[in-house]
């Protein structure tokens, strides 16, 4: 039987993670920074966990879909160089909110902006060394079933609704009310 | 609609023109596993990301012995146009002609509606439909993993049969 709904990979500690590690709700995204649905539901997302960090975590991998979006593994790399120095979140809100033109001049300007070390972001990115961690996103992904961009599984059953901030906590307090059955 | 087509059974046959006006049929795939990749409509948003997840795997899925085909009722200036501007490079096949034959031959023509649905079949080197992905809703996408993990299950009782053999 042929099944795409249930997410098969592990959180891991490598994982980017925004709220509490710890928390019993998982938001899990596959996004690409260079698509404009990801960058519509990145505030929905975002403030849900906001509003909840102890209750819900979000979890973001890299899914770039380089045929039609071909700055999508520059900009995954981009992230994970800021992560490098701390600051993954920043540079994720930051690609989301200045697409779609992410030249290595473009994204060089943006980390500038949320002050990470220049001199090491250029090293990283010219010998590409963050390309293998979004490539091992991009695998997990294969595996999990992504359908397009974003996939987002909650507690590891894919949702397809409303990228919209109540139409996702409408699902989570759905499953909180199943567990205390 | 039609009955879907059953699996290990020979596959529906078909002869569409490609973007390229090129007549493709399910013959010339001999010795190939086919991913025969049914969707409603070229240009749609979903069509789109969903065919260029496949574009971005296509290295992997060729690389378990396959090939895809696209299947729609688009024209073959559509299918031309639009393959060009996504960069794809597997064929898309017209069905326009006799109107959704080839849908209606695998029972996924939406008559409503006047296109196909979305869905998967997969057919192994000896053209037996062997297993088959079917749209509950047309507006969603199948996970990419359903392509990997049904080539690999025809895969795997392929080497499974060789070492019986």
């Amino acid at each position: 039987m042929l099944d795409d709904r249930i997410q098969r990979t592990e959180i891991t500690d490598d994982d980017w993670c925004l709220g509490e590690r710890n928390a019993p709700v998982t938001i899990l995204e596959y996004g690409d920074f260079e698509c404009p649905h990801c960058a519509a539901a990145a505030p929905a997302l975002e403030s849900v966990v906001d509003e909840n960090p102890e209750a819900i975590r979000l979890i973001y991998r890299h899914f770039p879909i380089t045929t039609i979006h071909p700055f999508a593994t520059i900009a995954a790399e981009a992230a994970e160089a800021a992560g490098a120095q701390g600051k993954f979140w920043e540079m994720h809100n930051l690609l989301f909110a200045n697409q779609p033109m992410f030249t290595p001049d473009n994204l060089r300007r943006l980390a500038k902006s949320i002050g990470l070390k220049v001199a090491r972001f250029d090293k990283e990115m010219e010998s590409h060394v963050h390309l293998p961690a979004v490539k091992e996103d991009f695998r997990r992904g294969v595996l999990d079933g992504v359908n397009g961009t974003p996939t987002i599984f909650i507690n590891r059953v894919r949702y397809d609704g409303p990228r919209e901030h109540d139409a996702i906590l409408a699902v989570i307090a759905a499953l909180a009310g199943e567990r205390q059955v | 609609m039609s009955p879907n087509p059953q699996p290990n059974a020979p596959a529906p046959d078909f002869s569409l023109p490609d973007g390229n006006s090129k007549r493709v049929k399910l013959s010339d795939f001999g010795g190939k596993n086919v991913v025969l990749a049914f969707y409603p409509a070229d240009w749609s948003p979903v069509c789109t990301s969903e065919l260029a997840i496949i574009q971005e795997t296509l290295e992997d899925i060729r690389g378990l012995n396959a090939e895809v085909v696209g299947v729609s009722v688009d024209n073959v200036w559509s299918h031309r146009a639009w393959a060009q501007q996504q960069h794809l490079s597997f064929p898309l096949l017209s069905d326009f002609w006799p109107h959704g034959e080839i849908a209606r031959k695998y029972g996924v023509f939406l008559e409503k509606d006047g296109i196909s649905n979305r869905a998967l079949f997969f057919i192994d080197g000896s053209g037996n439909l062997r297993s088959s992905w079917i749209a509950e809703n047309p507006a969603v996408a199948p996970g990419i993993n359903i392509i990997f993990d049904a080539l690999e299950e025809i895969m795997g009782a392929r080497s499974h049969e060789a070492r019986r053999a």
